[in-house]
């Protein structure tokens, strides 16, 4: 009987030499992951899809706003519809893999997003992706 | 004397380890707190090079499945008015009929049309797609009525 209490004893400690092996670990994992949020952006309600993927490369992405007044936001400024073109292609040129987001409010006319995709079309920014939400 | 000085050094080169988790936890709280996990869904397309002046290529009339949105954010499938929710059963209907794999889903949106219910139509598309099966590649044209020059793409 005594025998047994011994043995239960030694069981009863936590090893935590590897605590901080695991630590680092998770650690290593969510710096890796950490994608700062950069741009406030303009307050938008996305439009609903039900067939929209999940994006993963969120270091290739640029964002573009467009609000249901039609107004146009890049990098937190706002910019005419005929600035798309310049600041797209300088976002090319600084990497070739950039996939323009477009987070448009659901109640924008379609007209507007029309013309910028059409000076997506001229700045060589052909990867675009429509933000959307998932429930109504 | 000589083995005691030894000694001493010893002792006071070792890295404590014992606050090491600590600190870990520490900077893996901060990550964890700033780390933003809302996940970012979109449908994904390719739009097609831009062409300048040049004259588009013309589509046989056979190959298009046309859907229109007009300014009061009603949408038709050739011609006929569909409810939103059925696009993508008609659509996946046409793609099934076409033996050859070469129809082309050209989305035109009016300039007034509301950008959610083009992003809905779309969204029944890729559903369309879907429904048709394997064997049916993804060619889908977006425009606005009357412009010539179409944002043709794919995902």
């Amino acid at each position: 009987m005594p025998k047994f209490e011994k043995k239960s004893k030694a069981d009863s400690r936590i090893p935590t030499a590897s605590m901080a092996d695991i630590a680092f670990l998770l650690l290593i994992f969510f710096v890796v992951t950490t994608t700062f949020r950069v741009y406030k952006g303009l307050p938008v309600h996305m439009p609903f899809a039900k067939q929209s993927v999940q994006l993963t490369e969120k270091r290739n992405l640029a964002y573009l706003w467009i609000d249901r007044d039609g107004r146009i936001s890049i990098d937190d400024r706002l910019v005419g519809t005929e600035q798309v073109r310049f600041i797209m292609n300088a976002k090319m040129v600084a990497n070739p893999f950039t996939i323009v987001s477009l987070k448009v409010d659901r109640k924008t006319q379609y007209g507007i997003v029309n013309r910028v995709l059409e000076e997506l079309r001229r700045a060589e920014a052909l990867r675009v992706n429509f933000a959307t939400a998932l429930n109504e | 004397m000589a083995l005691r000085a030894k000694r001493h050094i010893r002792g006071s080169a070792e890295i404590p380890t014992a606050s090491m988790a600590d600190i870990a936890f520490l900077l893996l709280v901060f990550f964890l707190a700033t780390t933003t996990m809302i996940s970012e869904r979109g449908i994904g397309m390719v739009l097609p090079k831009w062409s300048g002046n040049q004259e588009p290529v013309k589509i046989p009339q056979e190959r298009l499945i046309k859907i229109w949105i007009n300014q009061y954010n009603r949408v038709a499938v050739d011609f006929e008015e569909v409810p939103i929710d059925q696009i993508a059963r008609v659509v996946a209907d046409r793609l099934r009929a076409d033996a050859e794999d070469d129809d082309i889903v050209s989305l035109k949106t009016a300039p007034d049309a509301e950008y959610g219910i083009m992003v809905k139509v779309l969204d029944q598309i890729e559903e369309a797609y879907d429904l048709a099966g394997p064997g049916h590649t993804k060619r889908v044209s977006l425009a606005t009525p009357g412009r010539m020059r179409e944002n043709n793409g794919g995902p």
